[in-house]
């Protein structure tokens, strides 16, 4: 009982991220909480109603610039006053641009998320503009996953469906509601998860040694439609909408683009959307010799974004937001 | 089936109940025998019949060596079973090496690889089949009459991956030993366990991390994170191989067998002849009794001395891969044990360096060349050679996970050199008195050395094991990496 009191106390210190399900956000952190990630890099991050990360809610009223994004906008791995969306709202303050910055990214979210809940977030967020983050994945295959929100073609159209509804045993939800109040308990699931993947991945025993059979393919996106999955979100938001791409970073080629990178730019180019790629920023960190991921606990150049990278994205998606303001569009 | 591989953890209770059961010592070596070979037929269905053939060369030339008083049929009996071993050594670990030499310096020659794959612990069997032939022959050891207690010696599974290297004078003593698990034993035993359990969860994986993508790509890096790299490897090998031979020798405590002792504090050497004192201690007497004092040792000269010596480093560096890195890292040692020897012989004696700078000097020197160790190729050893001793601006990378991995090694080395002391009696009873605080007293034992026993307090000792396994289960990455000595 010592041992695991103890042992609460210090998994508090490095992973305390309590969740709650909300009717309408579904499972969100919960409002009021310091959240605490140590395990990569060292965030402390504070949560307010709806999942967003803030210290106080935003009054809708202020029509705030609300960013969607995945975990790299939700980033856990660095504390508040380093992400980009606070660093954003300071730069826009400096530039007397009085708008605040609403950071409602969500682990695991992609496009087919900010158009099936379109709804709901102008509703609750009444934004005056929005920030879609987006990585190659989200454009390739995480928004086209069945298991949860994903874009499908019907009749030639892309279509956004919500997440199908997840039934959960009594057990199933017992377990749930404990873990929120545990740390230990918590992170002893989501580590018993991790050591069940690894052990998926290990040799089957009493096989023929040899090389093991190289993975094929992870799947063919060439049916993917790039272009149709931003002007999806751009429509749902009714193009007032900026992307921002976070692309990989390899420090020998900064900037050579992917070939999703390319789609990307030619279908911004095509339509006129506000875009961005962090990978214009990229000669700086090659020549600085720095990364935008990575942190010294879990390796340099892997993972989500540091503090560096937060600080350059921000300053990217001000000057394009004091452009569009300049434009009287914002 | 590594040892830290959930499955090993069902194999091995489910064996030490099946010891625990057996009627007769006999039923206990059979079971022991027929798991032995399933786990390694676990790495691979076919493995075992190689080990077969290995052993049975060796038994069978140990027989007639001793059935015969002819010194030539003596001599053709022995040469059978070197041969044997070293042949198959030689066609599953260098064939491709030699094959791929040749086509470099004879481009016309352009051989085909072959497809072969190196069997798990070949390079360790090989060797502890060959010096039982060889010690029969020497007359220091007589043939085991029972062929259940060789074909156990043989397979015994806890060193047969990798080590230590166990001698058939070490092992064969104990054959009329009860086996089978009791409370001192699993004590014992599953403490060693859990310590190489740690060294190699909680510290050699973690700094896998650091030192691999390092290793891969040393150019973005700076000076300081190439150091970084580099002693995240020094301390990752020793966590690793000297993890591995704790469990190995925890897990054979517990059947009932004692292991040798395969490391002893190497990186607080105060020479290069120390170093191998104490770094696989199991390989180094290997290479000192069957191939340096055959040579003709020290015996035969000063020149022939030094040439014997580079001579035995540098094959041991071939033992530990097929890569001409592994001939330079050994080639390496062997310079330096050649230039310590001209030293000591030259100074007789006379003129010692103070003994904190000499351990500093020896550490940094084993560390550098751990690079040409670990690094894939000569070109990024130059490369990560030439960056720690000319500053490089590049990426700077300092892992916390470094400084806290290195402190708990300094720790427990600290602790291990009061153990030293405590046995030459120096620090005995302060470490006694200190221990005795805690509730845990100092033990002895003719295997391990010295240990403590932590057995007044049983909170205290509950608390300690409940933590130390909540910490390994809660902080070690899952991506459990396979250990390194595997690959030789």
């Amino acid at each position: 009982m010592l041992a695991s009191i103890s042992a609460e106390i210090v998994v508090r210190q490095i992973y305390y991220v309590p969740w709650e399900i909300d009717p309408e956000f579904g499972c969100i952190v919960k409002p009021g909480t310091t959240a605490r990630y140590r395990l990569e890099g060292n965030g402390v991050s504070r949560w307010t109603a709806n999942g967003v990360r803030a210290a106080a809610p935003v009054d809708p009223a202020r029509k705030p610039i609300l960013v969607l994004g995945d975990s790299f906008t939700e980033a856990y791995q660095v504390s508040d006053e380093d992400t980009y969306t606070r660093c954003l709202e300071s730069e826009l303050r400096a530039s007397a641009i009085e708008a605040p910055v609403v950071n409602a990214g969500r682990s695991g979210a992609s496009p087919a998320d900010y158009v099936a809940d379109v709804e709901r977030n102008v509703r609750r967020f009444n934004p005056r503009w929005v920030v879609v983050q987006l990585n190659e994945e989200d454009l390739t295959g995480d928004a086209w996953r069945a298991d949860k929100a994903h874009f499908s073609f019907e009749h030639g159209r892309l279509v956004a469906n919500p997440a199908p509804p997840k039934a959960q045993s009594a057990i199933a939800r017992f377990v749930w509601s404990a873990r929120q109040r545990s740390a230990l308990l918590n992170y002893g699931i989501i580590r018993l998860q991790q050591f069940a993947r690894a052990f998926d991945t290990a040799p089957p025993l009493f096989s023929a040694a040899g090389p093991r059979p190289a993975d094929g393919e992870p799947c063919s996106y060439a049916d993917v439609d790039v272009a149709a999955q931003l002007g999806a979100v751009a429509t749902a938001y009714r193009d007032r909408v900026t992307f921002l791409l976070l692309p990989p970073f390899d420090p020998f080629v900064p900037m050579r683009r992917t070939s999703v990178e390319e789609a990307f730019r030619t279908a911004c180019r095509f339509h006129g959307w506000s875009c961005l790629s962090l990978r214009s920023e990229y000669d700086r960190f090659a020549a600085e010799h720095t990364s935008p991921y990575g942190f010294p606990n879990s390796g340099f150049n892997v993972g989500h974004m540091n503090p560096l990278g937060h600080k350059v994205a921000a300053d990217l998606l001000a000057r394009e937001l004091r452009r569009l303001h300049t434009d009287a569009l914002l | 089936m590594l040892f830290s591989d959930p499955r090993f953890f069902g194999f091995f209770t489910l064996l030490l109940v099946l010891l625990r059961v057996a009627p007769t010592d006999r039923a206990r070596k059979g079971i022991l025998t027929v798991a032995s070979c399933l786990f390694y037929a676990a790495w691979d269905y076919r493995y075992p019949v190689l080990l077969f053939v290995v052993a049975a060369a060796g038994h069978v030339a140990a027989v007639r060596i001793e059935a015969t008083t002819d010194p030539t049929m003596r001599r053709h009996w022995l040469w059978f079973s070197i041969v044997t071993s070293i042949g198959i050594l030689g066609w599953f670990k260098y064939a491709n090496f030699f094959i791929a030499t040749t086509n470099a310096l004879v481009p016309t020659a352009d051989l085909p690889l072959l497809s072969i794959i190196l069997p798990a612990g070949v390079s360790f069997y090989t060797f502890k089949t060959m010096s039982y032939a060889i010690d029969v022959y020497r007359g220091e050891l007589r043939p085991c009459r029972s062929l259940l207690d060789y074909a156990m010696f043989a397979t015994f599974f806890p060193e047969l991956i990798a080590g230590p290297i166990v001698r058939a004078s070490v092992f064969l003593p104990q054959m009329n030993r009860h086996i089978g698990p009791t409370r001192s034993r699993l004590a014992t035993g599953a403490s060693i366990f859990l310590l190489g359990l740690t060294k190699k969860w909680l510290i050699a994986d973690r700094l896998a991390m650091i030192a691999d993508p390092i290793f891969a790509d040393p150019s973005p890096y700076a000076s300081t994170t190439i150091w970084v790299g580099v002693v995240a490897y020094s301390a990752q090998i020793y966590c690793d191989f000297s993890g591995y031979s704790d469990m190995a020798i925890g897990t054979a405590k517990m059947i009932g067998y004692d292991l040798p002792r395969n490391f002893h504090l190497p990186y607080l050497s105060a020479n290069i002849a120390d170093f191998w004192r104490r770094w696989h201690i199991t390989l180094s007497t290997w290479l000192r009794d069957y191939l340096y004092v055959p040579m003709g040792g020290n015996r035969r000269g000063t020149t022939r001395t030094y040439v014997n010596l580079m001579l035995t480093m540098t094959l041991g560096g071939l033992w530990h891969g097929a890569s001409w890195n592994f001939v330079a890292w050994g080639a390496v040692h062997g310079a330096a044990l050649a230039v310590h020897r001209a030293w000591r012989e030259l100074t007789d004696g006379r003129f010692a360096i103070w003994t904190p700078l000499a351990t500093a000097l020896t550490l940094l020197f084993v560390v550098l060349c751990w690079i040409p160790f670990r690094a894939p190729t000569f070109a990024v050893t130059f490369l990560m050679l030439k960056r720690c001793f000319v500053p490089h601006p590049g990426t700077i990378w300092l892992p916390p996970a470094l400084g806290w991995c290195l402190a708990l090694m300094a720790a427990a080395h600290a602790l291990g050199a009061a153990f030293d002391g405590a046995h030459d009696g120096a620090s005995k009873p302060a470490l006694a008195r200190l221990l005795r605080i805690f509730g845990a007293r100092l033990g002895r034992d003719e295997v391990t050395g010295w240990w403590v026993r932590l057995g007044l307090y049983p909170t205290a000792a509950a608390l300690l094991v409940v933590g130390w396994v909540l910490t390994l289960f809660l902080f070690v990455p899952t991506a459990t990496q396979p250990f390194i000595y595997f690959q030789f």
